[in-house]
C-alpha cells in the first residue's frame, strides 16, 4: 500500500495525448479562396534594415523575419504568407491585398494552440476586409476580441497591421 | 506559491521550533496552485482557462537536504481545473506525500521517519480582473480554502502579470497571504499561524513552445495571524517550460539563498544565513493535460 499515491503522477503521464498540428489550408488552397481562378507568381522580397525601421515605426510591431513570402496575383493584387506568435506555437496565415493595398481577406493556414480556434470563424476574419495601412487594427477598437482567444486575436491583428505597413514601404514603393 | 512550497520544517529539536515546523508542515499539504498553464513552477500568471475548458494537472515536488539529517520529501498533487467563465476558474485537488528522514550525527534534531500518506484537499478560485493582453497589465484575485486532518487554512493571492516584447517576455509577481488553524490535540486548542510570501518570475520564449526563465521566492512565517514575525526564507532558481496543443510541462529547480531573516529571540533557527529547518533545494515538475 505504501507509495500507492506516488503512482498517480505516472498514471497522468500515461494519458498525455500526442499533439497533432491542425493544417486547415495549404498555400494553394488559400490562394484560390482569396483570389479564385487567378494565377500566382512568386515574388519574394528581402526587407532592408531601413524598410524594417519604417515598418516598425508605422505599425508599432516588430519585424521578426525579413523574408517576405510574396506572390503577385494575375488579376491584380498581392498574396502574402506570414506567421505570428501564438500562446505556444506560431500561427501561419495568409493575407490577400488588392492592388491598392487594402485587405481582401485573411485565411488561417494552421492552428496548433489549445484554445482560440475561433479566429478561423469567417465573421471574425471579415473584420479585416478593406483595412489599409494606418488603420488602428486594435482589440476593443476596430477589431473585436474573442474571449478565450485574446492573444491569438491580438497577434493576428498586429500581424495584419505589420503587413499593411510592409505593403506601403516594400511592395508599393517598387 | 503556497504552503506546499514553504520550507518543510516539521522536524526540529526545540519545542518552539517543533511547533513552528509543525505549523509550516501543516501548510504543506495544501496549496501551491496556479491558474492554468504557467512558465513558472511556483509563480502564477493572471491567465485563466476559457469557459468550459477542463484541465488535469499533476504536480510532483521534491524537497531535499537539511542540516544533520538526510531529508527527502516527495509531494504529489493531482488537480482538476474548470473554466466557469472566461475570467473565473475553479479547481479541486488532492495532496499526498512520501517523507524519509535519517538522522545524521549526534546532534540530529529528529528521529528516523519513512512515511507515505494522504495529506489533504484544496479548492481554488481565481478571478481575472484585467487581462495581460488587452489591459496595461494583468491582475487576478485568488482564493483558496483547504482542509486536512486537524488543519484548516485560507489563502489569498494578488496576481500580477506584464508581458513585453510582443508577449515573448513574461514578468509575473504574486503576493500571498496565508492564514492557518491547526488543532493541538493535547491541549485541545486551535493554534494560529500565518505567512506572507512574494514570488517573482521572468521567462522568455526562446523557441515555439519553449520558455526559459527564473524565479525568486521569499517566504515569511508568522506566529499567530501576522502577530509576530519569525523567519524569512529566500529561494532562487531556473524554470523551463514546454507546451503543445494538448499538454504542457514545467520544471523548476531552486536553492535556498543565505539571506535568511530571523526575527525571533532564538538564534538557532538560522545558521550561516540559512533557515535551518527549511530544505536547501527544491525540484518541481508540473504537467497539465487538456481534457
Amino acid at each position: 500500500m505504501r507509495g500507492q499515491f506516488l503512482l498517480i503522477p505516472l498514471a497522468s503521464l500515461a494519458i498525455v495525448a500526442p499533439a497533432h498540428a491542425t493544417v486547415y489550408l495549404t498555400v494553394e488552397q488559400a490562394q484560390q479562396l482569396l483570389f479564385p481562378g487567378a494565377e500566382f507568381v512568386a515574388d519574394n522580397r528581402t526587407i532592408t534594415p531601413e524598410q524594417e525601421r519604417e515598418i516598425e515605426r508605422a505599425s508599432g510591431v516588430s519585424v521578426r523575419n525579413r523574408t517576405l513570402n510574396l506572390w503577385r496575383v494575375s488579376t491584380g493584387g498581392w498574396f502574402i504568407v506570414d506567421q505570428v506568435i501564438g500562446r505556444h506555437d506560431n500561427i501561419p496565415y495568409a493575407i490577400g491585398l488588392d492592388a491598392d493595398g487594402a485587405v481582401r481577406g485573411i485565411e488561417i493556414l494552421e492552428y496548433r494552440e489549445s484554445y482560440g480556434g475561433q479566429i478561423r470563424e469567417p465573421l471574425w476574419r471579415a473584420q479585416f476586409i478593406g483595412k489599409r495601412n494606418g488603420a488602428p487594427l486594435a482589440l476593443k477598437r476596430d477589431i473585436q476580441n474573442i474571449s478565450g482567444a485574446t492573444l491569438s486575436c491580438r497577434h493576428i491583428a498586429d500581424g495584419v497591421k505589420r503587413l499593411l505597413a510592409t505593403h506601403a514601404f516594400v511592395i508599393a514603393e517598387r | 506559491m503556497t504552503r506546499l512550497d514553504r520550507p518543510t520544517s516539521k522536524r526540529r529539536g526545540s519545542p518552539r521550533a517543533l511547533a513552528l515546523g509543525a505549523a509550516l508542515m501543516a501548510f504543506a499539504p495544501w496549496s501551491q496552485a496556479r491558474a492554468d498553464e504557467s512558465p513558472f513552477a511556483y509563480t502564477y500568471l493572471t491567465e485563466v482557462l476559457p469557459q468550459g475548458a477542463i484541465e488535469l494537472e499533476q504536480w510532483v515536488t521534491w524537497k531535499h537536504k537539511k542540516p544533520q539529517e538526510k531529508f527527502d520529501l516527495l509531494e504529489g498533487r493531482t488537480e482538476i481545473e474548470y473554466g466557469f467563465t472566461d475570467r473565473f476558474l475553479g479547481a479541486f485537488y488532492l495532496n499526498y506525500e512520501h517523507l524519509k528522514v535519517e538522522p545524521d550525527g549526534l546532534g540530529a534534531p529528529n528521529g528516523p521517519e519513512d512515511t507515505t500518506k494522504f495529506t489533504g484537499v484544496n479548492a481554488e478560485f481565481i478571478y481575472q480582473v484585467w487581462s495581460p493582453f488587452t489591459d496595461p497589465f494583468g491582475f487576478a484575485l485568488y482564493f483558496e480554502p483547504a482542509i486536512g486532518d486537524g488543519e484548516r487554512a485560507l489563502e489569498f493571492k494578488l496576481l500580477f502579470q506584464k508581458n513585453f516584447l510582443e508577449d515573448r517576455l513574461i514578468f509575473a509577481t504574486n503576493f500571498i497571504f496565508e492564514l492557518e488553524w491547526e488543532h493541538e490535540d493535547e491541549e485541545d486548542i486551535w493554534e494560529h499561524e500565518s505567512a506572507f510570501e512574494i514570488n517573482i518570475g521572468l521567462s522568455y520564449r526562446v523557441a515555439p513552445g519553449w520558455f526559459v526563465g527564473a524565479e525568486l521566492l521569499n517566504e515569511n512565517s508568522y506566529e499567530g495571524h501576522f502577530a509576530e514575525a519569525e523567519t524569512s526564507t529566500w529561494y532562487v532558481g531556473p524554470a523551463v517550460h514546454f507546451a503543445s496543443e494538448r499538454w504542457w510541462a514545467t520544471l523548476g529547480f531552486y536553492k535556498q539563498l543565505p539571506w535568511a531573516g530571523n526575527h525571533t529571540d532564538e538564534p538557532e533557527l538560522t545558521s550561516h544565513g540559512y533557515v535551518v529547518d527549511a530544505e536547501r533545494t527544491r525540484l518541481r515538475f508540473r504537467l497539465g493535460i487538456l481534457l
